[in-house]
């Protein structure tokens, strides 16, 4: 035992000396280099060393590769840090003194940190792109660059569709509620069961139902706004709005034909993807963001796209949610004059540069902001949400919670799926909700 | 009497049967995540009792965590990090504790009652004190040094609280007290007499502390933030995505991470039971 | 040798012997603290670079979160149940290691191994289980209990809580009561035994009260540890379903992180610690006046 005990001892010390020895290894592979794009600054005499922190897991390992491209073009060093979550993350860093120079954060975070900690981007050559009306502004002036944009909506199965209807299946003829519960009807009088696909999770089956409340008031974020005030005021309830009541009416529908109606609480994520993908289910109520995780489910061969919600009698009937959801700052504080314009450089060229575009458009997989970027996206929910937006045919997605919203009513919203809680309840929860807090504008 | 002997014969049959059938329960997990880490993602999900991928063993699980884990420098970052806090801890563990048995200064009892009651605050109540402290003031996060120096200080409540208990019921005074009429000083006593005495306790801690450290994931999360410092819990945690996780990699990557611990506890194992929290029993 | 010393030798001592423990102790867990307990007196919301006294306003408002007192209602029950589950597994897996069982190292060694892997992927393996091996399990087997997922109810979740909790834990609790187990003097039992004594008997008036110093010990770890729960509801139900098994942690972790009222957050934590405090210590001090008495 002594001997095994000498044994570790030295194990533990030659850690020691290892430490001491340092290990600085850099060895990093060649990397590609594009040209230099005077529109976009000059290359750096000196190496500058910046940081990123991306919440937006499944495209790190696009942003490495475009921050490696521009890094090596503009002798800037990029390092892509991750995290699943953006309101602890920064909080910490900031605390320490060790901000990223960029951040993709949630517009939550944005709000916090504009006016003290992020640059006021408004002067950016990006801004008139596109930047001005999707970017995250505060006070009028933009601190957030929309990264992209994502649209909650119904996704859709088109091959087992038609598969099980004999014919053509046209998104555009199903935008009612009435025609969509005589679509559903028909799936199941051909043999589907259950159709419709909820997810379990707090976001997807707690916030975004209610959010669609607020979107399809009129189409519009001073419509949705005004609804709130109205119940702030005491002027209104939920109960008493004939959207509530729309909304519901089709959640309703979704709830009764889940695929997961025995037990709508315990739905896997991926197991969803899979009933999707396979045509167990012909929907699945979720967004557009769902592409990197269903992919490695899809059916070569099989087609796939986005549906709106469908809802009776509203100006919004036929048109896609649209919101930009994720957006990129830049650190003052923390970062130097170089760092800061090293760091402004990137995000010019991701929009402005050829190069950069790809990386945004073809690697990271989004649908842009930006006007001036004319590549096509790249995926089924990608390309439907593009038409959409190419045809106008958008509403404007709720942006304007406040930041306990989701903690607070997302629960409620699970038990009114899970059929603990009453529609009268929910409703009341919501007005409780808005007497107490006002949108923020 | 052969009907006792029977029956307690049949007893001790039935209790071994249950206890084994325990141990089968226990390791369940376990058996899922091996099984696991060599089935694909669609797979994992689908067929989670499956035993083989229909595809047959999906190595390169091991191959991805091993390089999207850049697993030897995580490990080695880990192995520092760890070996390095465990020396400072057990050696200035015991010798705190060895004062605060063998003396009754005030200063002493206060000392060891803190550090007693500071064993219950949670990490949450200090967690952005300490990085606003040594982040933002003074600047020293994203060492190796500070995160050892901080596992340290926060561990060493508990060592030695477990060494205070062995060193009073244990190791008797007429010892020392023989050394120290042959003239040796006390810091002489204290390494030549009872640190050697003390391994029983001193591999229990050892082994309840590498575990600990090695499978921390907030505080060296905070303090280490860039990637070259990454340990291999944060380095697992890149297969976490935001709504869906990339199971057969983390469970690779787990398989991987937990072997040298399972190789390191296997050595400690008689220890750890000879030895075992006498101390802190008694305390 | 320590009898007689001046206090400057004295001070030398302290400093030599205890120096590097107390020093970094204090600078890493007690300066924290204080500064923590000063930011409870700011409005300061973890982010901005605002941050003006308000005296005992957060602490207002804590009393006003009744989501944070049910949460905390919550987390005293859960600490109940899973001290009482986590002890009594670990006191008989100890009974039953010590009763010349074969393969007394392999069991051990087993039953000690959930705490070779750490809190938030333990929380992921052991969801993946119920949400879906469990269910996937009936499909086999169809015992009605597996039918729906454990974690999607409000009881089984917390159920699930638990024991999850047990088995993690009861190998670490076992290792301290067999260590009490085998400090027990067999020629007592023998002399017990030979008076007639069952062994119901033996155990409740012979083992039971010399094991106390371990009974003691175990039960403060496992509260102070089940109290500060985080990692494993975070990962193992997410608080859900629809937020009934939101324990006080991970309440405190949202109020301050995502709601951006840290200043709040923080003083719930105090409020959480102290209650802690007082549960754990008040347990060791009757648990240790118990000991002096038997």
């Amino acid at each position: 035992m002594k001997k095994l005990l000498s044994v570790l001892l030295i194990a533990l010390l030659s850690s020691f000396v290892l430490y001491a020895g340092g290990s600085s290894e850099t060895a990093s592979a060649p990397v590609a280099t594009a040209e230099v794009n005077p529109a976009i600054g000059e290359r750096f005499a000196q190496t500058v060393n910046i940081s990123l922190m991306n919440s937006k897991p499944e495209i790190t390992d696009a942003l490495e590769e475009g921050a490696a491209l521009f890094g090596s073009t503009y002798n800037v060093n990029i390092e892509v840090v991750e995290t699943d979550n953006p309101g602890l993350t920064i909080a910490q860093r900031y605390a320490s003194g060790d901000a990223p120079t960029i951040a993709i954060v949630d517009s939550a975070q944005v709000k916090e940190l504009a006016g003290q900690r992020i640059a006021d981007l408004s002067n950016e050559p990006w801004v008139e792109y596109g930047g001005d009306v999707m970017g995250y502004k505060v006070d009028g002036k933009v601190y957030g660059m929309p990264l992209t944009i994502e649209s909650m909506c119904i996704l859709y199965n088109k091959t087992v569709i038609e598969d099980l209807l004999g014919r053509e299946f046209v998104p555009a003829d199903y935008t009612s509620l009435d025609q969509f519960t005589a679509l559903v009807e028909e799936l199941v009088a051909a043999g589907m069961e259950t159709p419709v696909i909820l997810c379990s999770e707090d976001w997807a089956l707690g916030h975004k139902p209610i959010q669609y409340v607020y979107d399809y008031q009129d189409g519009t974020k001073a419509g949705a706004i005004a609804f709130l005030k109205d119940v702030h005021d005491g002027n209104t309830t939920f109960e008493d709005n004939k959207v509530f009541n729309d909304v519901y009416d089709t959640l309703d529908l979704f709830i009764k034909y889940n695929i997961n109606r025995d037990d709508p609480l315990a739905a896997d994520y991926d197991l969803n993807a899979s009933y999707l993908a396979e045509g167990d289910a012909a929907f699945w109520v979720n967004g557009t963001w769902a592409w990197p995780d269903f992919e490695p489910y899809a059916v070569e061969g099989s087609e796939y796209g986005i549906l709106p919600f469908p809802i009776n009698d509203n100006p919004g009937q036929g048109k896609v949610v649209v919101d930009s959801t994720k957006y990129i700052v830049a650190d003052i504080i923390n970062a130097s004059e170089e760092q800061q314009q090293a760091a402004k450089m990137f995000l010019n060229w991701l929009v402005l540069d050829s190069a950069g575009q790809d990386v945004l458009i073809n690697k990271c997989q989004i649908v842009t902001a930006f006007s001036n970027i004319t590549l096509p996206p790249t995926n089924p929910f990608n390309l439907g949400l593009q038409e959409y937006i190419n045809a106008g045919m958008t509403v404007d997605g709720a942006s304007y919670m406040p930041s306990d919203h989701r903690t607070v009513l997302a629960p409620v919203m699970q038990a009114y799926a899970a059929g603990e809680v009453s529609r009268a309840e929910l409703a009341t929860a919501l007005d409780d909700y808005w007497k107490a807090n006002l949108p923020i504008e | 009497m052969d009907a006792t002997m029977t029956k307690r014969k049949i007893l001790s049959v039935i209790k071994t049967v249950f206890v084994y059938f325990l141990l089968i329960l226990y390791m369940v997990p376990f058996a899922l995540v091996l099984i696991n880490s060599l089935k694909s993602k669609v797979n994992i999900v689908r067929y989670p009792l499956e035993i083989i991928d229909p595809n047959g063993p999906q190595w390169g699980n091991y191959v991805t965590a091993w390089v999207d884990m850049a697993f030897m420098r995580s490990f080695m970052n880990s192995f520092i990090i760890t070996g390095c806090s465990i020396i400072l801890l057990l050696v200035f563990s015991a010798m705190a504790a060895y004062l605060f048995v063998r003396t009754d200064w005030k200063i002493c009892k206060v000392s060891f009652s803190v550090m007693v009651a500071s064993m219950v605050i949670p990490f949450q109540v200090i967690m952005i004190p300490l990085v606003s402290i040594y982040g933002a003031k003074f600047g020293i996060l994203n060492s190796k040094t500070t995160l050892i120096l901080m596992n340290f200080g926060f561990g060493t409540a508990m060592c030695t609280f477990m060494c205070h208990g062995f060193i009073k019921s244990n190791i008797p005074m007429a010892i020392e007290e023989a050394a120290r009429i042959d003239g040796s000083s006390p810091i002489g006593v204290f390494f030549r007499i009872v640190f050697p005495l003390m391994k029983p306790i001193l591999s229990t801690i050892a082994i309840l502390e590498i575990l600990g450290l090695w499978n921390d994931y907030l505080l060296p999360s905070l303090i280490l933030t860039h990637k070259e410092l990454y340990t291999l819990p944060i380095a697992i945690r890149t297969f976490y995505g935001s709504f869906s996780n990339d199971y057969g990699n983390i469970m690779a990557g787990l398989v991987m991470s937990v072997f040298p611990i399972i190789v390191i506890y296997l050595f400690f194992q008689k220890h750890i039971t000879a030895g075992i929290i006498s101390g802190a029993v008694k305390a | 040798m320590w009898g007689k010393l001046k206090a400057r030798q004295k001070a030398l001592y302290y400093l030599g012997f205890a120096g590097p423990a107390m020093l970094f102790f204090i600078m890493v867990v007690l300066v924290p603290l204080v500064y923590g307990v000063y930011l409870t007196f700011t409005d300061w919301n973890g982010i901005s670079l605002d941050m003006n006294f308000i005296g005992l306003e957060n602490y207002r408002q804590v009393f006003h979160d009744t989501v944070f007192w049910r949460s905390l209602g919550l987390t005293v029950l859960y600490s109940a149940v899973a001290v009482v589950t986590t002890n009594l597994v670990a006191f008989g897996l100890a009974y039953l290691l010590t009763s010349k069982i074969k393969g007394q190292n392999l069991l051990r060694a087993g039953f000690f191994t959930p705490n070779l892997i750490g809190g938030i992927i333990l929380g992921y393996i052991w969801q993946f289980l119920f949400s879906r091996v469990l269910v996937n399990l009936y499909d086999y087997i169809g015992l009605e209990i597996f039918r729906r997922s454990w974690l999607s109810s409000t009881g089984l979740a917390f159920a699930a809580l638990v024991i999850v909790t047990t088995w993690q834990y009861s190998g670490y609790m076992m290792l301290i009561y067999i260590s009490g187990f085998v400090g027990i003097p067999q020629d007592f039992i023998e002399a017990a035994r030979i008076d007639g004594a069952t062994d119901g008997m033996i155990t409740r008036r012979i083992r039971l009260p010399l094991m106390m110093p371990s009974i003691v010990i175990c039960l403060f770890l496992s509260i102070t540890r089940t109290f500060k729960v985080y990692d494993l509801n975070l990962s193992l139900t997410e608080g859900g379903p629809y937020g009934t098994t939101k324990m006080a942690a991970m309440h405190i972790f949202s109020k301050a992180f995502e709601e951006y009222r840290y200043g709040i957050g923080q003083a719930e934590a105090l409020v959480f610690f102290v209650i802690i405090a007082v549960i754990a210590l008040t347990q060791t001090y009757i648990g240790k006046k118990r000991e002096v008495e038997m």
